[in-house]
């Protein structure tokens, strides 16, 4: 949007005006796209400040050739999965294993997810990472296939496949909850 | 069983919300960074910056705004995001400095085609001249000239006419407005009206998005006051981007920062990550002596003149009929060359001959599903209908035809799309 071009330039030039309507615009947006694609509550919030710090810390040399809405849920699908691979590298203790949906919504927390959030969640999380990942940026950042190959670097088809094959997935648990 | 659209609806409503405390205090650590970001900031990284910035023609207002920065820092009268009460100061200064003009001469260009009307426009069309005159005599009486390649628009103080070349005119005894039959960038010879607008629109929404800016041009101090629309338009409506009112854009005006006289205007057209300047005012004279031919048109003897469609003997029948119905009976009447027939469809007084060998004799290939368009619904009456045809010269023309029946005779008249 021609608006997201005008804050971007007005942050180059220093105005905390345009910054802060930048992080009141996608805040929200941002933390859904990383709950839903990370178990870990605290993860996806610690990723959303990171993005948001990164912004600032290359945004004088940043240039906005597309939607910033993009760029930003880019930056946040690729530590996402940074942070999934180093999740995968180490054991989760007992302790901080239950610290997902469930407990995303003590005081101190950033994320307060509605219950049909956290149920969706849920389901999310039983996903495959490369199809929950291809679902939610698809459907909630409203990424393209052709824009999705390019970031996961698989084909189109690859793309739509997992796409297809998650929302198949999806269906089949939350239809297998007792309501 | 939930189908795949409803999982896919109840991701995309999935809400979650974020803690006020925790929001505030994540921003105030973002400002901190922004603070300490910007004080590590070198002076020729401040160079590079400017000389990228100024490829891009939006870019070149943020440039401006670099330099609003400096000025306003140092008189201190603006800050730095400027608001909308300081945008309206700048008005009311253009509006005192105009309110004492007597004539205006405009010369711009816009992206559309010679020969439509003068609201028309094409992301992708070439630019199109327009000039447009403006004077008020002594007596107060206002006369007006707007014209494009194929098309006049003149109001000579008693009546207004449209002269269509070569020989097509729609002729209103009474001086109508500036603005009339969608003269759109005649409303920009009302200076003073003009920014009145602007005035009124700020004043009354002060969430509007009004940004103005300080620069120096050429030696000259410039005041460039942004006005940013958006409008609610959906993405796929037909007229989407046909007209600057159907998208999304903004205005920028330049005035001299001294005299507040506007001295240049343009218009961008947002569409989907480009910023297309769509309209440029790019010469303006105030109080400059215009000839009196300038106010006066010549006609060619056998002109066609517009004229509202009667109420006809059988005018039941065509009342009745369709926006399809009208379209597909408009089309049989060419096919058969009933010229009496196509003029019911037609709302002049006869059918012009370049017409009628244009359509006479057509073969009708379909005509389709009528729809609607918001900027084109005319509270229902206004309707597209699509269409395939072949004509006598054996070209195949697929298109919408522009049909409305708002008129005295409540029956469909083709308005546009041949």
């Amino acid at each position: 949007m021609l608006e997201d071009k005008l804050l971007v330039l007005k942050c180059r030039r220093g105005s905390k005006d345009a910054m802060c309507r930048i992080y009141e615009k996608y805040r929200d947006d941002l933390l859904r796209l990383a709950v839903s694609l990370l178990k870990q509550a605290d993860t996806a919030e610690d990723i959303v400040h990171d993005v948001f710090a990164s912004f600032i810390r290359t945004g004088k040399q940043f240039r906005l050739t597309g939607s910033l809405k993009g760029y930003l849920a880019t930056c946040v699908a690729n530590r996402a999965r940074n942070a999934n691979r180093a999740r995968r590298l180490h054991t989760v203790k007992l302790s901080e294993a239950g610290q997902t949906a469930g407990h995303r919504n003590r005081p101190d927390r950033w994320i307060i997810c509605s219950e049909e959030a956290e149920r969706l969640s849920s389901a999310l999380a039983e996903l495959p990472y490369d199809q929950r990942e291809t679902v939610i940026l698809h459907v909630q950042a409203g990424m393209r296939f052709r824009e999705l190959a390019r970031l996961q670097q698989v084909p189109i088809k690859t793309a739509q496949s997992r796409y297809r094959i998650g929302i198949e997935k999806l269906r089949s648990l939350l239809n297998s909850e007792v309501s | 069983m939930r189908p795949p659209q409803d999982v896919q609806k109840l991701l995309r409503n999935a809400q979650i919300r974020s803690n006020p405390e925790v929001n505030q205090a994540v921003l105030k650590d973002l400002l901190e960074q922004f603070d300490d970001s910007e004080q590590g900031k070198s002076a020729p990284a401040r160079l590079r910056e400017r000389r990228n910035i100024m490829k891009s023609p939006i870019a070149k207002l943020a440039v401006a705004a670099v330099i609003a920065v400096a000025v306003v820092l140092s008189i201190n009268v603006w800050d730095k995001s400027i608001s909308t009460a300081s945008a309206t100061e700048l008005l009311q200064g253009a509006i005192e400095a105009v309110s004492d003009v007597w004539s205006v001469h405009m010369k711009a260009r816009m992206r559309t085609l010679p020969r439509d009307n003068f609201s028309l426009i094409g992301l992708d069309y070439d630019f199109v001249p327009l000039e447009m005159w403006k004077r008020t005599d002594a007596n107060g009486q206002v006369q007006w000239r707007v014209e494009k390649p194929g098309r006049v628009l003149l109001m000579d103080g008693q009546s207004t006419v449209m002269f269509i070349r070569p020989k097509f005119g729609v002729l209103k005894e009474e001086a109508l407005p500036l603005g009339c039959f969608d003269s759109w960038s005649g409303r920009l010879l009302n200076v003073h009206d003009l920014l009145d607008n602007e005035l009124q629109k700020a004043t009354n929404n002060p969430d509007r998005e009004v940004c103005l800016v300080h620069q120096e041009v050429q030696g000259t101090d410039k005041l460039v006051l942004e006005v940013h629309v958006t409008v609610d338009v959906p993405e796929d409506d037909y007229l989407r981007n046909k007209f600057i009112s159907d998208s999304d854009h903004v205005k920028v005006y330049e005035f001299d920062a001294k005299t507040k006289l506007l001295e240049s205007f343009q218009v961008y057209v947002h569409a989907g990550d480009k910023d297309v300047l769509i309209f440029e005012v790019t010469d303006i004279e105030y109080n400059a002596q215009i000839d009196d031919g300038v106010f006066a048109l010549d006609f060619p003897e056998d002109m066609i003149w517009a004229r509202e469609p009667q109420i006809l003997p059988d005018n039941e029948r065509y009342e009745k009929m369709t926006p399809q119905e009208a379209a597909r009976t408009f089309f049989q009447a060419c096919a058969q060359e009933d010229w009496d027939e196509v003029l019911k469809f037609w709302a002049a007084s006869r059918i012009d001959d370049s017409l009628k060998a244009y359509l006479g004799g057509l073969e009708i290939i379909s005509i389709g599903e009528p729809f609607q368009s918001e900027g084109y619904a005319r509270d229902g009456l206004g309707w597209f209908v699509p269409y395939e045809i072949r004509l006598k010269s054996g070209q195949v023309k697929k298109f919408n035809l522009a049909i409305r029946k708002d008129n005295p005779a409540n029956r469909f008249v083709v308005d546009g799309g041949i």
